[in-house]
């Protein structure tokens, strides 16, 4: 059986994923979607399911849709191209046991009997890509069972809702067969609950909900090599940060909770000590978190405030605004988020300690031959951040000046306060980006459609920057580290 | 520990999953970049065309030449044919004797009667009542090749093959047929143009 990275590594290759994609699809097979929402692992199949009705029967090659044609259309690495489906079916129209389908440039439309529903073309790729890999990973071990799920979807008489509720069924069956095989999801639920059995010996039993802190989540890395449960100080820092946000996230759910039910505490009570309630199956009827994970039940609205790394996702693949080394420096930064929060010694271990163990990791594994660098001083890693934080800021520049010269119509109050912002056109270097537009209107409508979420970006940068209020490990904390890290790397990969 | 003990500890599936998802971007993280002579991923989607070539479609000659090459992509290509066929028959059940080769596909029996002196060997498929008549014998060699016979129509109910000793690839279907490792594929008309 082969590994699930290097099925991903391979799926991602053929189709030509970008290492977002490739994130996403990752997210999809472990069945993580967005924290807050919805607890329902077979979300992207119930999108999968939809995605692959529209395109069996708006499929400009067969009068009559076949499977044969289906499955092409999923393997297909020049479908999986930007904009080839659009160009492919945009315009097109078809109408199948109740349902109207329809493929516009935006994405597909489907309006069901249970009411309208909508796909953007990457939400489209995305599934195809998951269900390419249901299909062939493992050497096609699940080939005959996902062909077998999808034919009630190209069979023309059947009636689209059912068509559609048998298909996303037995892709959930494929899907936690392969999670069986590959997810220890037990070994991840151990390892998390160890971090909170660690917390509550430190705590003595008290102050449970008090945030994570550095030396709690040093000492649990320490306490696992003592162990022998060796793990990377990075996915040590990672289980906090899961930690955090489901915490988080609970928080949130019990203040609604409690503005809903404030009349009656008994219930509050009652709901307090039953935090397995969903997962033990014995359920409150008003609990939120123990509607069980219907399969047909709709996907959530879009959420309003992503997870930081989410945001990375937001922006477009075209035109590449970000360079692969600024979005990947982000992102490693963005899933340590909240830990930047009062915990910034532990971002600053996990990014300059955690690189170095990378390298040790990937020589004992690999054998992977390289010299290991000697870890960089934290002010090293905070003046890249710096760095990147001044780029972003240059950009976000010339796209405010290139929408005052072109979004707003002259003769304004734009014009009132423009000496304020004047000089900052001359000033702002035009970035240098092949996929960005030459044209200024051109590029001017280019920024525009993602610098809300490059602001965005920024400013999630920002709480990772050193603040005027705290006073962040410099070079004397470097030092205070150094000797405890170097010293676990040598017990762990001295050979 | 006992499990109230981590009672303030909400959600462990949710927050399992988001472990694995990091897991799985750490664990990618440690690796080092793909060798250069790894073999090259599987493209499924070409071995599916390969599956569906009518008789006239052009050859893709790099999917034949990765087919004869990589085990991946034999493996893969394997499992889909298993999925496509009428019946098939991974290797021989019993290693055959005398002359003659036995094979049994499913419902199907082929069977190999050796040339004698300078005639043909011929290759016959009996197709018993009621099942649906194959049009393509795939055979998939132990040795990496794969070879794609489209069958004639059936003789009453058996098809019949004649293979050249001189001709190399008669030659060659013939020894793929005699080895009881090779994969022996019945298709049916799953060609656009039949």
């Amino acid at each position: 059986m082969s590994s699930t990275t290097d099925d991903l590594d391979d799926i991602a290759l053929v189709r030509g994923l970008p290492e977002a994609a490739r994130t996403r699809l990752a997210r999809a097979l472990t069945g993580d979607q967005d924290g807050r929402h919805s607890g329902n692992p077979d979300l992207p199949l119930w999108i999968a399911s939809r995605a692959l009705l529209a395109l069996a029967h708006l499929s400009p090659a067969a009068d009559a849709p076949s499977a044969r044609d289906l499955i092409e259309t999923i393997l297909s690495s020049t479908l999986a191209r930007r904009g080839a489906l659009s160009d492919r079916l945009t315009g097109r129209t078809a109408e199948v046991g109740g349902a109207r389908l329809r493929a516009e440039a935006t994405g597909l439309h489907l309006d069901l009997a249970s009411g309208p529903f909508s796909l953007t073309w990457r939400q489209v790729t995305d599934a195809l890509a998951l269900i390419h890999f249901l299909m062939t990973a493992d050497a096609a071990l699940q080939w005959p069972d996902v062909t077998a799920a999808l034919a009630p979807l190209v069979s023309p008489q059947a009636e689209a809702g059912p068509a559609l509720s048998a298909a996303t069924t037995a892709l959930s069956a494929v899907r936690r067969r392969y999670e069986g095989l590959h997810f220890e999801l037990e070994v991840a639920r151990r390892r998390a609950s160890a971090l909170a059995d660690h917390i509550f010996a430190a705590r003595g039993g008290t102050h449970l909900e008090a945030p994570l802190a550095d030396a709690e989540i040093l000492a649990f890395w320490l306490a696992g090599l003592d162990s022998g449960t060796c793990i990377q100080f990075v996915t040590a820092a990672h289980h906090a940060v899961a930690l955090e946000r489901i915490r988080a996230e609970q928080r949130g759910r019990e203040r609604l909770r409690a503005t809903v039910t404030l009349d009656d505490p008994h219930t509050g009570t009652e709901r307090a000590r039953l935090p397995f309630a969903d997962l033990a199956g014995s359920s409150h009827p008003d609990d939120a978190s123990s509607i069980p994970a219907g399969i047909d039940r709709p996907p959530p609205a879009e959420d309003e405030m992503p997870w930081p790394e989410d945001l990375l996702d937001r922006l477009p693949e075209e035109p590449k605004v970000l360079t692969g080394r600024e979005e990947a420096t982000l992102r490693r930064l963005f899933l340590l988020h909240p830990l930047q929060h009062g915990r910034q010694r532990t971002v600053l271990r996990a990014l300059s300690f955690g690189k170095v163990q990378n390298r040790h990791t990937a020589r004992a594994q690999f054998g992977f031959d390289a010299p290991i660098p000697p870890p960089e001083p934290y002010p090293v890693v905070r003046a890249e951040h710096l760095k990147l934080r001044t780029g972003l800021t240059r950009i976000l520049a010339e796209a405010y000046a290139l929408r005052r010269q072109f979004a707003e119509p002259a003769g304004t109050d734009a014009d009132a306060d423009g000496d304020v912002q004047a000089p900052v056109l001359p000033k702002a270097r035009p970035l240098r980006r092949a996929s960005l537009a030459d044209a200024p209107a051109a590029r001017a409508a280019q920024f525009a459609t993602f610098d809300e979420t490059l602001a965005s970006i920024a400013g999630c940068l920002d709480t990772f920057l050193p603040s005027r209020k705290t006073t962040p490990p410099g070079d004397e904390g470097f030092a205070e580290d150094a000797p405890i890290f170097l010293a676990a790397f040598d017990r762990l990969y001295r050979s | 520990m006992a499990p109230q003990d981590t009672a303030d500890f909400p959600d462990a599936e949710r927050c399992a999953r988001r472990v694995l998802t990091l897991e799985l971007a750490d664990e990618r993280a440690t690796r080092p970049e793909r060798a250069a002579s790894a073999p090259p991923p599987v493209d499924h989607g070409a071995l599916w065309r390969r599956l569906h070539r009518a008789p006239a479609d052009p050859i893709d000659l790099a999917t034949e030449r990765a087919l004869a090459t990589h085990a991946s992509w034999r493996a893969a290509y394997r499992s889909m044919l298993g999925t496509v066929a009428l019946a098939s028959s991974p290797v021989a059940a019993a290693a055959s004797g005398g002359t003659g080769v036995h094979r049994r596909i499913g419902d199907y029996a082929l069977r190999v009667d050796e040339a004698t002196d300078a005639g043909p060997h011929i290759v016959s498929i009996l197709i018993p009542q009621g099942v649906p008549v194959p049009h393509v014998l795939e055979i998939l060699s132990d040795e990496g090749f794969a070879i794609r016979l489209d069958l004639g129509a059936p003789f009453g109910d058996t098809i019949l093959l004649v293979l050249f000793p001189d001709n190399p690839t008669h030659a060659a279907v013939h020894a793929a047929l005699r080895s009881p490792l090779s994969g022996l594929y019945l298709i049916s008309g799953t060609t656009r143009n039949s």
